[in-house]
């Protein structure tokens, strides 16, 4: 089987926004990146291929990791962003809402942790960073299934972060402030406004914030912080 | 892959990740997985392996962990002969799918 001699990266939710923002960074940082979503992608570059593949299924997660350890023997990286959100009153959050957004954020993360740890494990090194949201700490009123979604994510993450280590597998989260991008197309400006002026920085969040966290978790040098969820803006 | 060949791949799996101290005089299709040598991170690796080699020598997708897998009131890790019947059952799944 073929081994890359570049670190290789699986950023899932890439088509566009903040995951097609890692995945690019993440190239020109030297990885070999591969996307996922489950649409095509309207961008192209040189060391990136994109998967169509529904993270909230099992057999296409699969498919997806078995192509990347296939082709490139390894997979050093994993950055899991692929997510829907909900902005609703708790009342009148249909049920099937809820196994929609509980599907992708949660069991589509949970997926992608597990089959790529499998490969991860053989070569005892791996770096997982889940994107979660600052929903989760701030309570946001209309946010309750989105952020409860993310809570499960980062409950994921402590967990993992104590069964994956002794594979040298690392597994921390980031949770951004809102960032303009579409998963925040709907949200009311006023709802955006009251949750930025809460912040410690009086802002909303850029893609380049969420890199600089990703950048150190992903060090090799940070093969001793793991189990950690750190929000931006001093949420 | 026949039943004897899934056997045998086992065996060499589990050979690998037992410490040489622990590995019993003879691997078969008796030796047991569960309570055996393998703690239970190894288990959980001999099983990764497996779904890995399965994959790239037959190019079958198989997850051995699976709903059934962990509710049989027999568990298919007891030993290397439970474990190979079993991933036989989910290869010839997998082949009629």
């Amino acid at each position: 089987m073929p081994k890359a001699d570049r670190p290789v990266a699986l950023v899932t939710g890439a088509r566009k926004g903040l995951g097609k923002f890692i995945a690019q960074q993440l190239i020109a940082r030297g990885y070999i990146a591969f996307g996922c979503s489950r649409n095509a992608a309207d961008w192209h570059a040189d060391g990136y291929q994109h998967i169509e593949a529904d993270v909230s299924d099992e057999q296409q997660v699969k498919r997806l990791v078995e192509q990347i350890r296939r082709t490139c023997g390894r997979l050093d990286v994993v950055v899991n962003n692929a997510g829907i959100a909900s902005l609703n009153h708790f009342l009148m959050v249909p049920s099937s809402t809820v196994d929609r957004v509980m599907s992708t954020n949660f069991r589509g993360a949970w997926l992608v942790c597990r089959e790529s740890a499998k490969t991860m494990m053989k070569a005892r090194f791996g770096r997982i960073v889940n994107i979660t949201t600052v929903a989760v700490p701030m309570r946001i009123q209309g946010e309750a299934l989105y952020a409860a979604s993310k809570s499960a994510v980062e409950t994921m993450t402590r967990i993992l972060a104590h069964e994956l280590g002794e594979f040298g597998i690392t597994v921390n989260a980031v949770g951004p402030t809102p960032i303009d991008t579409d998963l925040i197309q709907k949200v009311p400006r006023d709802s955006i406004q009251t949750i930025v002026d809460s912040l410690a920085i009086k802002r909303k969040g850029q893609p380049k914030d969420v890199m600089n966290v990703v950048d150190f978790l992903i060090r090799p040098e940070s093969d001793y912080v793991t189990g950690q969820v750190i929000y931006l803006g001093g949420a | 892959m026949t039943r004897e060949q899934t056997i045998q791949l086992i065996c060499t799996v589990y050979k690998d990740l037992v410490p040489p101290e622990d590995l019993p005089a003879a691997a078969n299709e008796t030796t047991r997985l569960f309570g055996g040598a393998l703690d239970s991170v190894g288990l959980v690796s001999l099983i990764v392996e497996l779904e890995q080699q399965i994959a790239d020598r037959d190019e079958a997708s198989i997850t051995i962990a699976d709903d059934r897998a962990m509710s049989q009131k027999r568990s298919p890790f007891r030993t290397i002969g439970s474990l190979a019947d079993y991933v036989q059952g989910l290869m010839m799944e997998v082949a009629k799918a």
